[in-house]
């Protein structure tokens, strides 16, 4: 009896390991092809632009789900993801989320990108105020500095929209909670350099 | 034949060698090939000058004419682009300018000069650009959607202030209950 249900512990455990390994696989496949999209992107959009001198500012940009959005930089804890557009757990496996109904970042507006914490954004949490923050888009590339940290509540509206670009990084808090995390950690940043693309 | 006319059979004989030189030949030289020149490049130069000499002219015909006390009417300036546009052609002959092919393709130019005159140097330059690249501005909205109704439902959740969204992922909890269990099981299977 002990040895049937030893069995069955271990055949159920090793499911939900296999599930776990198969989602990060997944996952990590998926950050793979959102790098390869995008650098492809970034190529055809290089040749676009070197072949005319006139390019197209958009002033406000959504996306469909699931389109790439950018690149996301922070140099001081080596962070170097590509974004997705959404925050459902399609979007979220292969790389920060951007918000929808949030600008695009670089664009006039609060631009808000989401991550989960244990996996692109495991080091957000070492982020603090000063640090630089990159952002590449289709038409923009802009250097943001973290001028605000804080933590709120899960249900706490903390997201809003604002007149001048700004960019809003969001994770679960605490990092390394076990379960749904209680609160959220919110990281502001202002622009500091906005030179259109080349 | 006598001695003295010897140096008259000499200058005969150069003279028909040079000649026959002229008539004749033992290599044939092939004509000298066209040097390639990239004619979009070539169109685009000609036009730009094009435009650059109808304003100078126009300009030079606007200041004469008033000086001399004669208005200009408006449509005047087109046709003095036509006759720059002409002139800017100067390489062809007659009877290629009279060719109704390139008829049409002066009457094309000059109604661009002419659009892109009434403009202003920004427009030029940018006229230029799409003529002489043939490409259009990078498409931002390529993979972007517009809006949409749900967009614009997003935006609106968004501006009445929206809470972070759930990042916590259940994968660390699943490892976690999974090494437990495993663990678990394989404990009972020993004792």
């Amino acid at each position: 009896m002990r040895r049937t249900l030893g069995t069955a512990l271990i055949a159920v455990g090793a499911l939900l390991l296999l599930y776990v390994g198969y989602r990060y696989t997944a996952g990590a496949y998926e950050r793979d092809a959102a790098r390869t999209a995008w650098a492809a992107l970034e190529a055809r959009n290089a040749v676009a632009t070197a072949s005319s001198s006139v390019a197209a500012a958009p002033t406000h940009t959504t996306y469909a789900t699931g389109a790439l959005v950018g690149r996301l930089l922070i140099p001081a804890v080596q962070l170097d993801e590509v974004i997705a557009e959404g925050v459902d757990d399609d979007e979220l496996d292969a790389g920060p989320g951007h918000l929808p109904g949030s600008v695009s970042p670089g664009e006039p507006g609060n631009a808000v990108i989401s991550a989960h914490r244990d996996r692109h954004f495991h080091s957000l949490g070492r982020v603090v105020i000063g640090d630089t923050v990159i952002t590449v888009t289709r038409t923009l590339r802009t250097v943001w500095v973290v001028t605000g940290r804080r933590i709120v509540g899960r249900y706490q509206p903390s997201l809003y929209p604002s007149k001048e670009p700004e960019l809003t990084l969001t994770t679960c808090w605490p990092i390394r909670y076990v379960g749904p995390a209680p609160d959220r950690l919110i990281l502001t940043a202002k622009p500091i350099l906005q030179p259109p693309r080349a | 034949m006598s001695l003295k006319h010897i140096p008259l059979l000499v200058c005969a004989l150069a003279a028909l060698t040079a000649a026959a030189g002229a008539q004749f030949t033992a290599a044939v030289i092939p004509p000298a090939a066209k040097a390639k020149v990239d004619t979009t490049e070539k169109k685009d130069s000609v036009r730009r000058a094009t435009v650059a000499l109808a304003a100078r002219v126009t300009d030079m015909r606007k200041w004469v004419d008033s000086a001399a006390g004669v208005s200009i009417p408006g449509g005047d300036s087109t046709s003095l682009a036509s006759n720059t546009t002409d002139t800017a052609g100067a390489g062809r002959t007659a009877s290629q300018v009279r060719d109704s092919a390139s008829r049409n393709r002066d009457s094309t130019v000059l109604s661009r000069n002419s659009r892109i005159r009434t403009d202003s140097a920004t427009s030029i330059s940018t006229a230029e650009v799409h003529d002489s690249t043939g490409l259009k501005a990078p498409d931002s909205t390529a993979a972007p959607v517009s809006s949409s109704s749900r967009s614009r439902a997003d935006t609106r959740r968004f501006a009445a202030g929206a809470t972070a969204p759930a990042t916590a992922g259940i994968l660390p909890f699943l490892a976690i209950t999974g090494v437990t269990i495993l663990i678990a099981g394989l404990a009972l299977r020993r004792t």
